[in-house]
């Protein structure tokens, strides 16, 4: 190329005013404006970077990986020294207090819960799960406040242990609902064996118990999974009142009734992410009405 | 004093991708083409800072993710031939040019683009990020890691090797 050092100035922007002028008179230089001017078609569409920005947020919460270290030779002497000095202490101290794990799913909420030998539980709203880590190799207990479905890994005894009663199981799926006044324990694969006040009893695939203010009510199970677990609640011959509790879980709503029988045996269902339609499955039935005041609702007959 | 600090924490972190995202992404893809995912790269190297945010400062932000996105080795055998494509012109501008004149550009413009492709990878980034987005040698050198002198090189043997093929001048 001609005039190499014109356009070697001009590619790094130094040429000075003079030669610039002069630069620009010439053949040469209407090429390069030529090409510069098609380059700029070149740049790339223009990046949508929150979404980017997302999609790495949620890579990042979701690996959570362990980050490999590659740390100087004292350090590791230093950090196998605390790791030694803090095991001893550890070890030496068995009385130290193992505060239980617990696990918490809010009103309106579902919580899905892996367990350290890989059980998973998934917790219905306004219900909790505790459990002691160190038993744990030794001992699966898990305490239940609420209502919780249990996918148990093979092992040995496996315990759910509510204020109602027992359930203990052999690998397994099961779910377990203990509210107020209501009990109930459906096994959906293996064998589990549920002890209450009432004497122990086997439950094996597709069948289910229930209590109602402790007496026991023949049911039978459908599905492979409680409903809920699929954003929908189902009831078969349940008392009214449950059914307003379960809604006052799922929607973190009030219910307040008029004049309505709630201990009759309602069968039906609702969905758990639209109030609306909800509160009419369950009212329709009945021919009641629902007035609503913020998180109030209040149930009367009709007219 | 936020110069050290580590970057960890999302609203930190959030600051030096809104920082780099968009220089980090045109490296990518003058490197590597549109249909090698430049996009999926960008997001590799923030990942990866993110991973080793407690070992980087937000000084040293920069400078990491280039080197990851530069040395990010592509499976060769999945890699797709680099591709860059231009931006059509909209009709409006061009009714009042003669078919010929069209003809001309168009021709020009492909010519250009097959040239740009056929570059050395390290002679097209370095030329399209001066004369595209308008980087300084030295900011090129920075992100590079190579001299200015290299730079200033790379982008001359670009623009001969341009000459040659359809030219220019």
């Amino acid at each position: 190329m001609q005039d190499r050092e014109y356009i070697e100035k001009w590619l790094s922007g130094s040429l000075n005013a003079d030669e610039k002028v002069a630069f620009e008179e010439t053949a040469t230089f209407r090429g390069l404006q030529k090409m510069d001017n098609a380059l700029q078609r070149f740049k790339p569409l223009p990046l949508d970077e929150q979404e980017v920005f997302n999609k790495i947020k949620s890579r990042r919460e979701k690996s959570a990986k362990v980050v490999s270290i590659n740390w100087p030779l004292v350090w590791r002497i230093a950090a196998i020294l605390i790791i030694g000095v803090g095991a001893s202490y550890y070890f030496l101290q068995p009385t130290q207090a193992d505060l239980p794990v617990t696990y918490q799913a809010a009103v309106g909420e579902m919580v899905d819960v892996t367990l350290p030998d890989k059980s998973r539980v998934t917790l219905n709203a306004g219900s909790s799960i505790s459990y002691s880590k160190s038993e744990w190799k030794d001992n699966r207990v898990v305490n239940l406040t609420g209502e919780a479905f249990f996918e148990v890994e093979k092992g040995e005894r496996f315990q759910v242990v509510t204020q109602s009663g027992t359930v203990t199981v052999l690998g397994t799926q099961f779910n377990v609902k203990d509210r107020k006044d209501f009990f109930e324990v459906s096994c959906y694969e293996g064998k589990v064996e549920v002890k209450t006040t009432r004497s122990p009893l086997q439950l094996v695939a597709n069948q289910a118990y229930r209590e109602i203010q402790k007496q026991p009510v023949p049911i039978t199970l459908s599905g492979t999974q409680p409903s809920w677990k699929q954003q929908e609640t189902s009831f078969t011959s349940v008392p009214y009142s449950e059914v307003l509790h379960e809604l006052e879980r799922q929607y973190d709503v009030r219910i307040q009734v008029t004049d309505i029988d709630t201990t009759q045996l309602f069968t039906g269902r609702f969905p758990n992410h639209d109030l609306e339609t909800a509160l009419k499955s369950v009212t329709l039935p009945l021919n009641l009405h629902y007035q609503t005041t913020g998180k109030e609702i209040r149930f009367m007959h009709a007219e | 004093m936020e110069e050290s600090q580590h970057i960890c924490e999302e609203s930190l972190f959030r600051r030096v991708f809104q920082a780099h995202s968009k220089d980090l992404y045109n490296f990518l893809y003058y490197k590597y083409g549109a249909d090698n995912h430049p996009e999926d790269l960008m997001q590799e190297a923030f990942a990866k800072l993110w991973d080793n945010c407690k070992r980087v400062s937000a000084d040293k932000a920069r400078a990491f993710l280039f080197t990851v996105a530069n040395n990010q080795m592509l499976n060769e055998l999945a890699r797709k031939k680099t591709v860059l494509n231009y931006q059509k012109e909209e009709q409006i501008t061009l009714t009042n040019q003669s078919p010929h004149y069209i003809l001309e550009e168009n021709e020009y413009m492909n010519r250009l683009q097959k040239a740009i492709e056929e570059l050395s990878e390290e002679q097209r980034v370095a030329f399209l990020l001066n004369r595209v987005e308008g980087k300084k040698h030295r900011e090129i050198a920075e992100i590079l890691g190579i001299s200015q002198k290299a730079v200033e090189k790379r982008i001359y043997k670009a623009l001969e090797n341009l000459q040659q093929k359809i030219g220019i001048i």
